[in-house]
């Protein structure tokens, strides 16, 4: 008996010394891990703290060890860590105490959590959480894991990017709300200049025959001068008026088109665009007939996309590659796409008279035109053109050889992305 | 019977276009008062008698020539107190503005406007437009109540 009793001693002894073993393994597993670790038991206190732990908070294992406060010594006040929350199995508390968090999506009934905390330094840290329960066989919980990482430079990263994306939204608003003002409040004063400048010359007509009846009287040399004035500046100060305003109010229509196109709301619908294209052409037909100018439709692709947008730029590329074509030899334009990484390119080539390298950057701004000023038109095509392709987030470029021909391509995705993909704030 | 003749309010901000307004309305033929007013504030308060207008006694205009961009209340908002009160409901409203903006015009007309003109920098354009809005109000009466 006496016997007996020793050796199942002995046994129970060798079964503690093998499991205080294997915790001892796991403290070292735990001790060498590079991220900060620390287990809390099923009554919240701290058994295991890391050396990373350590370096991360400045706090030392001897400090924390044996204390059910965690919180307090962590943050300075009184309040739960994560692993508390896992302990106790209140996962509902967690909202509010921390600035996101979820459910782990790697560790079952795990949870994860982000918030600023200042450590003993006095320096903010910005610290992603995970916490998981550990169970026994009988799956109770027994004791919880948490890790902590220091994420402080990519969320200040982030936020730099969220604060640069919402100033880069506000001066994108400011330039369209100021250029719809621009062309409303400059359009007043340009009715009365037109206006006055109109009442001017009626008054100017009605008064001929007075003026013809008084001039008569006067002296050569003072009837020449009454004359000059009369019938030669003041009509050509008027006419030089008129001319000035009606081009003033084209440039101010134009910028008008321009803040509309960045204002208004894109309907992206599927467009066939070997189709769309084709009946662009056909209103072309003429201009195109005229240059004895082919004209090659590749395979285009379908896209999902504001179809009066890709009317507009379809039209402008191709009217413009039609314009300036070169006098002299057959036109030929072919039109041509490919499809990557759920973005099709779009290829219009011509042979016509070529676009200097130094005026490649502006063919894209406002009023801005290139080459011989031959041939009609604002400067604003591209323009308008470059507007709609980047509000569909795509992009444009030009390439070409001055006498030789310019390819314009231009980039868009296949469909508009598909709205909520943007990250969420994980679990609010 | 109307015995004193209904005047034509003109509500615009800008004198140079009042003036404009007034010229070719004038050599349409219309002899009617033209009462000027600069802002919409004013504009409710001489419709509704109220304030500097409240012991006016003038009929209700014929027409109201009412510009979009107006100090205090802004065109639409005149507009809208126009069509909801019984006694100036029925009273034609000509919206003026130098906006072509196809939202602007679309909201005045859910609003109740009867005719929407946008102020062109084209002069011709522009008188005719007014004249001819001269020459329909110089033949055609309304109808008494």
């Amino acid at each position: 008996m006496q016997q007996l009793s020793t050796k199942s001693k002995m046994a129970d002894n060798e079964e503690r010394k093998a499991l205080q073993e294997q915790m001892d393994c796991v403290e070292r597993l735990i001790q060498s891990c590079a991220v900060p670790t620390f287990v809390i038991d099923n009554r919240h206190r701290v058994i295991i703290w890391n050396k990373a732990c350590e370096a991360l908070t400045g706090m030392k294992a001897a400090e924390v060890i044996g204390t059910a406060d965690l919180g307090k010594i962590f943050y300075g006040f009184e309040r739960p860590v994560l692993a508390d929350f896992v302990i106790d199995g209140n996962i509902d508390e967690v909202h509010g105490k921390y600035e996101l968090h979820a459910h782990s999506l790697l560790i079952p009934d795990g949870l994860q959590a982000e918030r600023w905390y200042t450590d003993r330094r006095g320096r903010e840290r910005y610290i992603c959480f995970d916490a998981a329960p550990i169970r026994n066989s009988r799956g109770e919980t027994i004791a919880a894991v948490e890790t902590l990482q220091d994420i402080t430079e990519r969320k200040l990263a982030e936020e730099k990017l969220q604060r640069a994306a919402a100033d880069l939204k506000e001066s994108n608003e400011e330039i369209r709300t100021f250029a719809y003002i621009v062309s409303h409040d400059l359009r007043a004063p340009l009715v009365n200049l037109k206006g006055f400048s109109s009442e001017l010359s009626r008054a100017l007509r009605e008064l001929t025959p007075l003026f013809e009846s008084g001039v008569a009287r006067l002296e050569a040399g003072e009837r020449r001068t009454m004359e000059d004035l009369f019938q030669k500046d003041v009509p050509e100060a008027l006419e030089f008026i008129d001319s000035s305003v009606n081009r003033m109010d084209r440039l101010i229509n134009a910028i008008l088109k321009l803040s509309r196109l960045g204002r208004q709301e894109l309907k992206p619908k599927k467009i066939d665009m070997e189709q769309l294209t084709a009946s662009i052409l056909k209103t072309l037909k003429h201009q195109l007939d005229q240059r004895h100018a082919t004209v090659i439709i590749g395979a285009l692709p379908a896209v999902i996309a504001d179809r009066t947008a890709m009317e507009l730029i379809m039209g402008n590329l191709l009217d413009n590659a039609a314009k300036y074509l070169a006098s002299g030899r057959p036109g030929r334009i072919e039109i041509e796409a490919e499809t990557n990484a759920g973005k099709a390119t779009f290829h219009i080539r011509d042979n016509g008279r070529g676009i200097a390298a130094d005026d490649l950057d502006k063919i894209f701004e406002l009023f801005r035109r290139a080459g011989r000023q031959d041939i009609p038109g604002e400067g604003m095509g591209l323009a308008y053109v470059k507007t709609l392709v980047r509000r569909q987030a795509g992009s444009i470029r030009c390439v070409s050889e001055p006498g030789a021909g310019s390819t314009f391509s231009f980039t868009i995705p296949l469909s508009p992305e598909a709205p909520g993909k943007e990250q969420q704030a994980a679990g609010s | 019977m109307i015995d004193q003749p209904q005047p034509i309010l003109l509500v615009e901000d800008d004198p140079g276009h009042v003036l404009l307004i007034e010229k070719n309305l004038r050599r349409a033929g219309v002899t009617n008062e033209i009462i000027k007013l600069d802002d919409g504030g004013r504009a409710v308060e001489f419709l509704f008698r109220e304030g500097e207008f409240a012991a006016v006694s003038a009929p209700m205009p014929l027409l109201i020539l009412l510009d979009l961009n107006l100090p205090v209340l802004n065109g639409l908002q005149v507009l809208q107190r126009i069509k909801a009160d019984e006694q100036t409901r029925r009273i034609p409203v000509v919206m003026l503005t130098t906006t072509d903006s196809h939202q602007e015009i679309t909201k005045c007309y859910d609003l109740g406007c009867n005719i929407y003109i946008v102020k062109p920098v084209d002069y011709v354009k522009f008188s005719e437009t007014i004249r001819n809005l001269g020459l329909f109000l110089s033949t055609v009466k309304t109808p008494d109540e």
